[in-house]
């Protein structure tokens, strides 16, 4: 029950050895942006898990450069296949369900079924474009014409809450992750797959796991909680875990 | 108007900061400013940035103000060394005219002596410890020696050994679990509890704040924290002895002392036995040690000592923080000193005992430079 470093430090993960019995999937639990391990650890309890702080969060060192899930996807399933113990269960709060989804599709060696919690899989509507002040400020920047300075404060006043809280290399991580679709992924994941989502998230509306659902061969639940808001593995942590008992039920797992 | 003890003028109140704990300091500092305005003192608000920029801001901005880029009615300033806060202005710049500063920044530069020192070389006369006994308390490594050299136990503290065979350098270290903790910083703030590999304690001092130095600590499973918080201005004093109440299978980390609790944010709200309910002769032991350290750091302002107790006859000590959260005011509560009382007491000892002397006037007197010849001479 202690952090380990993996990949010579590029990936630094809790492992839980299960204390039930019987033959059991161990988890792999990612949590969301701006989060560390700790949200995991909290919702894994006592269940066999391998739990990251994901590469920029936790004490898991940055990237090199401006990963998107699929680079995520590469350096979690190496230190997936370092843990040995696949298949897992892929458990992706938010951030996390990104990655897994981009994992479940280009690893299915690896994987043995998915739970998605509040994740942005499917862009609801084409972004609507900056505003003009903000486009011009971007303008006179690229140009030289702006000093950094004041072009840091129209990030700061235009820019989303993320945004303005990444540093260095993960603001680059972010603008790449919000630019992407998952439906490829999705499509392609063949393994049991749950959808729970809180009926309050306004991060992330129920409308894009209804979506997603739609886009996915063997799902197996969808759960919409209605007093749940994003983080759905806290508001309603009892049915987080029924959708992740779903999912491991119809791998072939007790 | 009610003033402090001295001249009477503005009291400069100071938070934020590039640190990993800029939130909790913005936390700290809007108390304390609420706490001296309602009691009658002029205050003026310098919010330091993340950025290292600084805005005045209004007193009664509350916490939700600075989730954006800058809080409604705040004002640019500068710090200038010397002369103090200046708001500039088209034609000339015009001064801040502070009586005293009380810093309120946690963490980083604003906690480790740097601000302190800046402020204070500005010209202000500034509360807390001393530029050098705040970098004591920062380094845990130091620390801990300080203390232990003044025959305070402590946890066995070692450098996390970068190099060297695993079985030999294992042999030399404590038997795991480990904590595994940054040997600057606060709040827990990138510790590790539970460690059992000499390959993961050295990936975690390769990354980040890691390479400014990690230590290893024989994991005390069992063990709970006990605080106390100290002061020497009017006279020395030593607070309640709390008893933090949290999970005791892992560390009291940033979580537990910041969010935990049912009235908000802050320390003041985080779950507490106070006063703890501790054996006669540990609390004698607590309160001997403490007074112990006041000496041995030379302590100014209000630091807060945390201890770990076996839940026997045990004690050892934690670490010291400069700049507790709150400035540990609810400790003081509970021995009837009120937030108010407090923050006036540490502007009046900002402005009684500067926190830098001046060391230079004797040997400063420029005959080693007459004397030197040139440059260039002393090269060849």
């Amino acid at each position: 029950m202690s952090v380990r470093s993996y990949l010579d430090g590029a990936v630094f993960a809790e492992r839980r050895t299960g204390a039930g019995t019987g033959p059991a999937t161990p988890l792999l639990a990612m949590h969301g942006w701006g989060r560390d391990r700790s949200d995991m650890v909290r919702f894994v309890g006592d269940r066999d898990a391998l739990i990251p702080d994901m590469p920029g969060f936790g004490a898991s060192p940055a990237p090199p450069d401006a990963w998107g899930a699929a680079d995520y996807a590469r350096v979690v399933a190496e230190m997936l296949e370092a843990d040995g113990a696949a298949p897992y269960v892929v458990v992706g709060h938010s951030f996390g369900g990104r990655v897994a989804a981009a994992l479940a599709a280009e690893r299915p060696d690896l994987v043995a079924g998915v739970v998605f919690l509040g994740v942005p899989l499917v862009p609801l509507a084409p972004a609507g474009r900056p505003a003009f002040t903000y486009r011009a400020a971007r303008a006179l920047h690229r140009w030289k014409l702006l000093p950094e300075a004041s072009m840091e404060r129209m990030r700061q006043r235009y820019g989303s809450a993320d945004y303005k809280a990444a540093q260095g290399v993960m603001r680059g991580v972010l603008v790449r992750l919000v630019a992407e679709d998952y439906s490829p992924y999705l499509a392609r994941i063949d393994a049991p797959v749950a959808f729970c989502w809180g009926a309050r998230d306004t991060t992330v509306p129920t409308e894009v796991a209804t979506r997603a659902a739609a886009l996915t061969p063997h799902v197996v639940g969808i759960d919409i909680v209605d007093d749940a808001g994003h983080d759905v593995m806290f508001d309603a942590p009892e049915r987080a875990r029924a959708a992740v008992d779903k999912v491991i039920a119809a791998a072939g797992h007790s | 108007m009610a003033q402090t003890d001295g001249a009477g003028g503005v009291v400069g109140v100071v938070f934020g900061g590039p640190s990993p704990e800029h939130d909790i300091s913005i936390l700290t500092g809007l108390q304390a400013a609420r706490a001296l305005a309602s009691d009658g003192v002029d205050v003026c608000c310098l919010y330091w940035k993340k950025n290292a920029e600084w805005l005045r801001v209004p007193v009664d901005a509350e916490a939700k103000d600075f989730l954006e880029p800058e809080p409604k009615g705040a004002v640019h300033v500068e710090l200038r060394v010397p002369g103090g806060f200046v708001e500039p202005r088209r034609m000339r710049a015009s001064a801040i005219e502070l009586d005293s500063v009380l810093n309120c920044c946690h963490g980083g530069p604003g906690e480790d002596g740097t601000l302190t020192g800046l402020l204070a070389l500005a010209g202000l006369a500034v509360s807390g410890p001393r530029p050098q006994a705040s970098a004591l308390m920062m380094d845990k490594l130091a620390a801990a020696g300080t203390a232990a050299a003044a025959g305070v136990p402590t946890i066995a503290t070692s450098l996390v050994p970068l190099k060297g065979d695993g079985a030999a350098v294992l042999a030399s270290l404590p038997p795991t679990p480990w904590v595994v903790k940054p040997r600057f910083g606060g709040s827990s703030l990138g510790v590790e509890a539970g460690v059992d590999d000499l390959d993961t304690a050295r990936a975690l001092a390769r990354r980040g704040v890691g390479r400014a130095g990690m230590l290893i600590q024989p994991l005390l499973e069992g063990w709970r924290d006990v605080n106390i918080a100290v002061r020497t201005y009017p006279e020395l004093q030593l607070s309640e002895i709390e008893r933090p109440l949290r999970d005791e299978s892992t560390i009291y980390g940033y979580h537990d002392k910041y969010l935990a609790g049912g009235g908000g944010a802050g320390m003041d709200s985080a779950p507490r036995e106070l006063p703890a309910n501790l054996p006669a002769k540990v609390r004698e032991q607590i309160l001997d040690y403490a007074r112990t350290l006041v000496s041995a750091f030379g302590i100014t302002g209000a630091p807060r000592i945390d201890f770990l107790w076996d839940g026997d006859d045990q004690v050892v000590l934690c670490e010291v923080n400069a700049i507790p959260g709150a400035w540990g005011a609810y400790l003081w509560q509970a021995i009837d000193i009120a937030p108010a009382r407090l923050y006036r007491n540490l502007v009046d000892e900002a402005r009684h005992a500067p926190v830098l002397e001046p060391q230079w006037a004797a040997t400063s007197d420029g005959k080693a430079l007459r004397a030197a010849g040139s440059i260039a001479a002393k090269l060849t």
